[in-house]
């Protein structure tokens, strides 16, 4: 059996032939989808960016609630960063929100092995310091912005029921913590913690501090 | 400029990107996982592109696919599908409602079988080359491999099935599937990843 026949014999049993359901990217259902995600707000480096307002997509969809901070867990494990413009030099800040997931229950859970080849996919991180945790809610200063964060201070935020021990780690006001994100989940697997010397040369290495 | 040209250039690209990823990723994630949760990675994956799009390179597909991957892989380790953080597209009835899995095993048990053979990433690296039709280096791109590593495990893999199938032809080989053929959720790459 050659490759084109065995490419042949896979093909046949191709889940997506003749899939009516495929929904073409000029449909309303499409459009409407690529619209609420075009009005999402983006970090951006620069801080004069502003957040777009919420608009009145959130009433079509009640579930998409990005740019609230509060009303962002519901029935998902997740942990949403805050990351305020810094400074008084900046009178258009806007507070951007970056909602983030932590994982379910077991967040060392299908780790793999860290190396800072896999921290440096992270399009966010930073260094900082606890300066409050309790409600759900951990608060950092941000001492050493590694990428993709250009702001003084960060929080956290969990789901209900997560509060104690966000993503498995137990923030300490007056400690120092190693934050990355990747797609929209905060990376555990080590990836986030105190910042201990092995995790700062993670750091170091995979963002070239 | 100010920042609305930079958002209408933001947009404009995002907009690009969907045009050529909209479909495939549909048929890429209902190739590996039931309805909703295509529907709901597909949501995902395109919040990941609007994000990053800096990131994405001039052929997005691969890149896509990579995403889309990962995504449904933090769907399974989340096992969760209460709230969504964007509203995704409304769910048609599927021609395929089964899961894809089933769908291969109805259809060609033997080749079903010979496929659960492999190891995760070889599944995965035959299905990207003969469903998704994807070459090796754009493999190597979704699954964040070198292209030779692909190349080499791609030979390995087809080899290994054209062995059992040809086998197969002299009376029916029972191999319990040692590997797994569940989709992007569990076909983390072997050793020779990154």
């Amino acid at each position: 059996m050659n490759d084109e026949q065995l490419r042949d014999r896979l093909g046949r049993v191709d889940p997506a032939i003749g899939d009516a359901s495929i929904t073409p990217v000029t449909s309303p259902e499409a459009r409407s989808l690529l619209e609420d995600i075009m009005s999402t707000p983006v970090i951006e480096q620069t801080p004069e960016h502003t957040a777009p307002a919420p608009g009145p997509r959130r009433q079509r969809r009640p579930l998409l609630a990005l740019a609230t901070a509060a009303a962002v867990t519901v029935g998902l494990v997740a942990v949403g960063i805050t990351v305020l413009g810094g400074g008084d030099d900046s009178p258009d800040q806007v507070a951007t929100v970056l909602e983030l997931e932590a994982p379910a229950s077991d967040p060392m859970a299908m780790c793999m092995v860290l190396e800072p080849a896999i921290l440096a996919e992270n399009p966010i991180a930073f260094k900082g310091t606890v300066t409050s945790a309790e409600g759900g809610v951990v608060t950092l200063t941000i001492d050493e912005a590694y990428r993709g964060v250009d702001a003084d201070v960060a929080t956290l935020q969990a789901a209900e029921g997560m509060e104690a021990l966000i993503g498995g780690i137990d923030w300490q006001v007056g400690e120092q913590y190693l934050v990355s994100a990747y797609e929209g989940v905060v990376n555990y697997c080590g990836q986030t913690g105190p910042a201990t010397p092995e995790l700062q040369a993670m750091y170091d290495a995979a963002y070239g501090a | 400029m100010g920042p609305t040209s930079a958002d209408a250039q933001r947009r404009q690209r995002f907009e690009a990107i969907a045009a050529a990823t909209f479909e495939p990723l549909q048929r890429f994630l209902g190739r590996r996982a039931g309805p909703d949760d295509a529907a709901d990675a597909l949501a995902d994956t395109l919040l990941v592109v609007w994000r990053r799009l800096d990131d994405v390179p001039d052929d997005p597909l691969p890149w896509a696919y990579g995403v889309a991957r990962r995504c449904l892989a933090n769907q399974r380790r989340g096992n969760e599908r209460g709230l969504r953080l964007v509203g995704k597209v409304a769910a048609q009835p599927a021609v395929h409602a089964v899961d894809p899995q089933e769908h291969v095993e109805r259809q060609d048990p033997e080749l079903h079988a010979a496929l659960g053979t492999l190891s995760p990433a070889e599944a995965e690296i035959v299905r990207l080359w003969a469903w998704e039709r994807l070459e090796p280096r754009e493999i190597a791109a979704v699954l964040e491999l070198s292209p030779n590593a692909v190349s080499v495990a791609l030979s390995r893999a087809r080899r290994k099935l054209a062995r059992q199938l040809e086998g197969s032809e002299h009376g029916r080989q029972d191999r319990p599937g040692a590997g797994h053929l569940q989709g992007a959720g569990t076909t983390e790459p072997e050793g020779d990843g990154r």
